[in-house]
């Protein structure tokens, strides 16, 4: 009888530490994120968050990473820097994440990059393109997208080919606006552009009024505004009913969204956006006859899976950056052999590869060097990329006809 | 003095003369611009064939809206869209059709005899019917040839030099298409003095390019075709890097998208040397009195990194004499 008793507590020892193994052989990546899903960045952190959760669906439907499931920890940080720091610190030190992934926007990147920092954590940054967030001496932040700076590199230079001579550049004053302002000053002024017009308005601006009167008194051929999605629609309606109509107009951030034609209407024709990505572009052929698909592996399935995960929903680059990101960090884990932040790094920086994204490769600094930026215009309701002009499969609709004849 | 004079009128109808010479006919004549009418088998407006026309047109007076305007047909690879789209652009009253490859040229020639055309990146102008002479031929078409068979033992000459222990060459084609049987003929006598085996298959649709190359095996090699009918080279370009198996195209367009090696014309330059025949039409020439040009140059081109993938390496010979090596 004791035989038995023995042999049976033997067995259940044996049978609690083989269990007790495969739990913590399966216990989640657990991954901490802080999205903008209030405030001002709402509808692009929420288009990067879609983003991120189908990415960690597809790789847990693959069996997780390193035989574990991954687990998404988000929080709304409101679009504002200061929450988002108190955000990543508490899932660092409080929640105890094994990994982060970046949050939406430049402003919030670079406020937060100083916690992955400090706790030297890797964090991709999807959504953050201002250089001075990768010149500062940081090992653990890393861009996937192009910068700040090249955002209207396409708008500068079709205008240049246009022949304009003018140009007035305006952005919000964030970090992410102020780069882009700065980047396309100093390429408008290298192709021979006069720029005769740079100013930053206040976050929050819904009034244009005085600053587009002061642009048109200026009377310039190009008008690129540096933007987030809300300052993007404002401009565009205000330029429209202070009848400014400069020969080329383009944003940069929301102009790309949906909705900006939805809100705007036909006011929304003509104008120029710039993308980091496009649904389109897996479909494109350079020079009309190659087909630059497998520049963007896995593309495809990911636009079909998305739409099919969120119909009906907001579908950006943004998402394509989230999904991008969150492949960048899992591939990284999987070179890595571990969720360990020194051995994660060495691996980001040894990647040299195309994803849904397109190219990814960064210097030491974890700045991006491999992507490259698209510029499309609304004609007839829909975003035909017009830019860069090996790829572009339509023309820009010039010259932009006064507002009335829109 | 009078000869003073006589001499200065001469000087000034000289200079007018120049003038007139230097303008557009379009634009000395009417306000109205020429309207060109572009036909290819590409995906998209973009060929580069017609960026080259734009280019060479504005190079030579020509502006676009003021003296030329274009209305792009492209096919998206569907030859047999070809006669229905040209026949659309003869009825839409274009002055003159810019034809890129065969079937656009063929299509282009029955449905006008009156209107100019001049083709682009035609293999074999007189095989392929296009015209039945090159320096007088006559009726309304001209335009610039590719030397597509004259091309072959070249580029089967690169291909054995990448990739020296080749014993099988593939050669698939489309079968409709003349150009591709006679730059057979002529691959089929290199590959003799080579020692290649050429495994020639002309296909006749799209399902039939995917079956051969599941056909293939390592050791094998591929000419591609000069040829954009049922997107063989789309095709072989990515069975090549897919399967490593070494393929030499027809241009360095495919090469600087993964292609291994390409001896022959720029698509561009073929479109901005076009440009001076439509020039010439443009002001007056008949095309029948405009020889069938040659292309003015042809590239040798050598993607390092894909020869890398390959497990080729790429002898300095090669690299030497190569106008452009992608790294």
């Amino acid at each position: 009888m004791r035989n038995i008793f023995v042999r049976s507590f033997g067995l259940l020892v044996l049978l609690t530490a083989v269990c007790s193994g495969a739990a913590q052989a399966q216990q989640p990546i657990r991954i901490g994120a802080s999205l903008s899903q209030t405030g001002s960045f709402a509808a692009l952190g929420q288009n990067q968050l879609r983003g991120y959760q189908l990415c960690i669906k597809h790789a847990n439907e693959k069996g997780g990473v390193l035989g574990r499931k991954l687990e998404l920890i988000v929080e709304d940080d409101q679009s504002q820097a200061p929450v988002a720091v108190g955000i990543y610190e508490k899932l660092i030190t409080q929640v105890k994440v094994d990994a982060i992934l970046g949050p939406y926007s430049s402003p919030i990147t670079e406020a937060v990059a100083n916690v992955s920092e400090k706790y030297r954590l890797p964090m991709v940054a999807p959504l953050a393109s201002t250089t001075s967030i990768f010149r500062k001496g940081r090992k653990f932040v890393f861009m996937v997208q192009s910068s700040a700076e090249v955002y209207l590199e396409g708008l500068i230079d079709i205008a240049v080919k246009r022949g304009l001579k003018t140009v007035a550049i305006i952005g919000e004053d964030n970090i992410f606006s102020r780069a882009t302002a700065q980047g396309t000053d100093e390429l408008a002024r290298k192709r021979g552009l006069q720029v005769v017009f740079v100013e930053v308005y206040g976050k929050g601006t819904a009034d244009f009024g005085a600053l587009l009167t002061r642009v048109r008194a200026t009377n310039p051929d190009v008008i690129a505004a540096a933007t987030y999605f809300e300052d993007a629609v404002a401009i565009t309606r205000q330029l429209k009913e202070l009848n400014v109509s400069p020969k080329m107009f383009g944003v940069t951030v929301g102009g790309d969204l949906p909705k900006f034609h939805s809100t705007l209407g036909s006011t929304a024709e003509f104008v120029y956006g710039a993308s980091q990505w496009e649904a389109e572009l897996v479909t494109l052929r350079a020079g009309g006859l190659i087909p630059i698909a497998r520049l963007y592996p896995g593309a495809s399935e990911f636009v079909e899976a998305y739409r099919k995960e969120y119909p009906g929903a907001d579908f950006s680059y943004h998402s394509a950056g989230g999904y991008a990101g969150c492949e960048v960090f899992i591939e990284a884990i999987k070179r890595a052999g571990s969720v360990d932040g020194e051995k994660m790094r060495a691996a980001i920086l040894n990647l040299d590869y195309h994803n849904v994204y397109g190219g990814f490769k960064v210097n030491a600094d974890g700045f991006q060097v491999a992507h490259k930026m698209v510029l499309f215009q609304w004609q007839d309701g829909k975003k035909v990329i017009v830019w860069p002009e090996e790829l572009a499969p339509g023309r820009p609709r010039y010259p932009t006809p006064p507002w009335s004849k829109r | 003095m009078c000869s003073a004079r006589s001499s200065w009128l001469r000087g000034l109808a000289a200079f007018l003369a120049a003038v007139a010479l230097s303008f557009p006919a379009a634009a000395a004549e009417s306000a109205k611009p020429y309207r060109i009418g572009v036909l290819n088998e590409a995906w998209a407006a973009n060929h580069p064939t017609f960026e080259g026309l734009r280019t060479g047109l504005r190079e030579l007076g020509f502006q676009e809206g003021r003296d030329v305007t274009f209305d792009i047909r492209f096919t998206k690879g569907d030859p047999k869209a070809m006669p229905a789209e040209a026949e659309a652009l003869v009825k839409a009253g274009v002055d003159l059709l810019f034809t890129s490859k065969e079937a656009a040229t063929l299509a282009a020639k029955a449905a006008t005899q009156k209107l100019p055309i001049v083709f682009t990146l035609v293999g074999d102008p007189i095989t392929a019917g296009v015209v039945t002479q090159l320096v007088r031929p006559g009726g309304n078409v001209t335009g610039i040839s590719s030397l597509t068979p004259e091309m072959m033992p070249k580029r089967l000459e690169v291909l054995k030099t990448l990739f020296p222990a080749v014993k099988r060459v593939w050669y698939i084609h489309d079968a409709t298409d003349p150009t591709g049987s006679a730059a057979l003929a002529m691959a089929l006598v290199t590959a003799l003095r080579f020692g290649i085996e050429m495994v020639p298959v002309g296909v006749t649709d799209a399902p039939h390019v995917t079956a051969v190359l599941k056909t293939l095996r390592r050791g094998d090699a591929l000419l591609a075709p000069d040829q954009e009918g049922f997107d063989i080279n789309v095709a072989i370009l990515q069975k090549s890097l897919a399967s490593r198996i070494p393929a030499v195209f027809p241009s360095s367009l495919w090469i600087e998208h993964g292609g291994l090696a390409s001896y022959g014309p720029d698509y561009y330059a073929q479109g901005v040397q076009a440009a001076r025949l439509v020039a010439k039409i443009l002001r007056g020439t008949q095309p029948a009195d405009l020889p069938v040009e040659s292309a003015d140059r042809f590239y040798l081109t050598v993607n390092l990194k894909t020869a890398s993938l390959l497990g080729l390496t790429a002898p300095k010979k090669i690299l030497l004499r190569a106008d452009s090596v992608w790294r």
